[in-house]
């Protein structure tokens, strides 16, 4: 009790004696499987969440989702213009991927979309349209595996 | 609401529980023995280590509960169901966990929270409280232990029956007020930073509720 006299500034004896009177309640004895049932109830309700790299994490506030879409936004807008892209664009390529890497990937996404792609999709009408210059000759068609129109 | 009600922990906050430690080093850490800081245990917990978990609650068990049937008026079964619920939004909310302050009166902050949730609801649902409280096992074994010795027992039994009865005519903010101060033997600024009210608060609520009490508990005649 003398922490209490020292600290809360009762002078009243009247109020001191109520307060030890609180202070020598007895302590009540908790039931013999609280602490089990305790550990129970966090494990049904309570899982540790695993690490995750930053960079993965989900973004769920909306204010940084806008965010990081426009930043998205922001770091691509500069690539559609080719003279900033072209450059940086061979840099990779010399640099970081390899030509053979690079050419690879081309043939696959060229491949793509012949199969998959826009039925009037033409690498020259892209090539075209982006001012790449090609040289003045008509590309070859693929031959027809059908005789039905032969006489 | 009063309680925190905070997302899932953050891995961080493991780290931050156990500084320069990963979960495994906690874990060790933990095992080690009565050693272990509540912190210590706190953090090993959150990284799934269920032996810590139940150091961790085990060490808290009794002054735990004993608030909170105290702050319930004896109701054993919501002090049961409240001192379960306590330390899941403690797992809940480590979030909110400050590591400059010490564990208990973080958790004896968020029983009291809930403690007053409770209420509330009770309150809204139109439910009356119990007056003076049922405490079946502390009658029990106060019944015990007065075969040894009738008279004394019967006596401190009747004095405590007083207290228990004068402390539940107490409003909770009186009760809680008291009981940490008293039964907790917290000092009055701990007891404030339980409360989340300033230390003048505190001392001028003590002041009342003793008054209160000690006018129940004068004896008839005087």
């Amino acid at each position: 009790m003398d922490e209490h006299k020292t600290t809360d500034g009762l002078d009243d004896p009247a109020l001191r004696r109520a307060g030890d009177a609180v202070a020598q309640l007895p302590p009540v004895e908790p039931p013999a499987d609280l602490v089990s049932r305790t550990m129970a109830r966090i494990a049904a309700g309570y899982q540790p969440v695993r690490r995750v790299f930053w960079l993965f994490r989900p973004i769920f506030n909306p204010v940084a989702r806008v965010a990081a879409a426009a930043a998205i936004i922001l770091l691509l807008l500069p690539m559609a213009d080719l003279n900033l892209a072209t450059p940086l664009g061979s840099r990779i390529e010399n640099r970081i991927i390899g030509h053979d890497a690079t050419d690879d990937l081309e043939d696959f996404v060229d491949a793509w979309l012949i199969r998959n792609g826009p039925p009037d999709y033409a690498q020259y009408e892209l090539d075209a349209w982006i001012g790449v210059p090609r040289p003045s000759f008509v590309p070859v068609r693929r031959a027809s595996a059908s005789r039905n129109n032969r006489v | 609401m009063a309680v925190a009600t905070a997302s899932l922990p953050a891995p961080a906050l493991v780290s931050r529980l156990a500084p320069a430690k990963g979960a495994q080093n906690v874990r060790h850490a933990a095992a080690e023995g009565a050693e272990s800081s509540d912190k210590q245990l706190f953090g090993a917990a959150l990284a799934g280590d269920r032996d810590a978990l139940g150091k961790l609650v085990g060490r808290h068990e009794r002054a735990l509960f004993g608030l909170l049937v105290r702050l319930t008026n004896g109701d054993r079964h919501r002090a049961d169901d409240l001192f379960q619920e306590t330390f899941l939004h403690a797992m809940r909310a480590a979030g909110t966990f400050d590591r400059k302050l010490e564990f208990k009166p973080w958790l004896t902050a968020i029983a009291v929270n809930l403690v007053r949730d409770e209420a509330r609801k009770r309150k809204v649902r139109g439910e009356v409280p119990l007056e003076g409280g049922v405490d079946d096992q502390e009658y029990e074994r106060a019944c015990a232990v007065a075969d040894d010795n009738p008279g004394v027992n019967a006596e401190r039994h009747d004095e405590e029956d007083r207290i228990r009865r004068a402390l539940a005519r107490l409003t909770l903010l009186e009760r809680e007020v008291v009981l940490l101060h008293f039964y907790q033997s917290m000092t009055l600024v701990e007891t404030a930073a339980v409360l989340g009210v300033a230390l003048g608060t505190v001392k001028s609520r003590l002041h009342a509720a003793l008054t209160r009490l000690s006018r129940m508990l004068e004896p008839p005649g005087e």
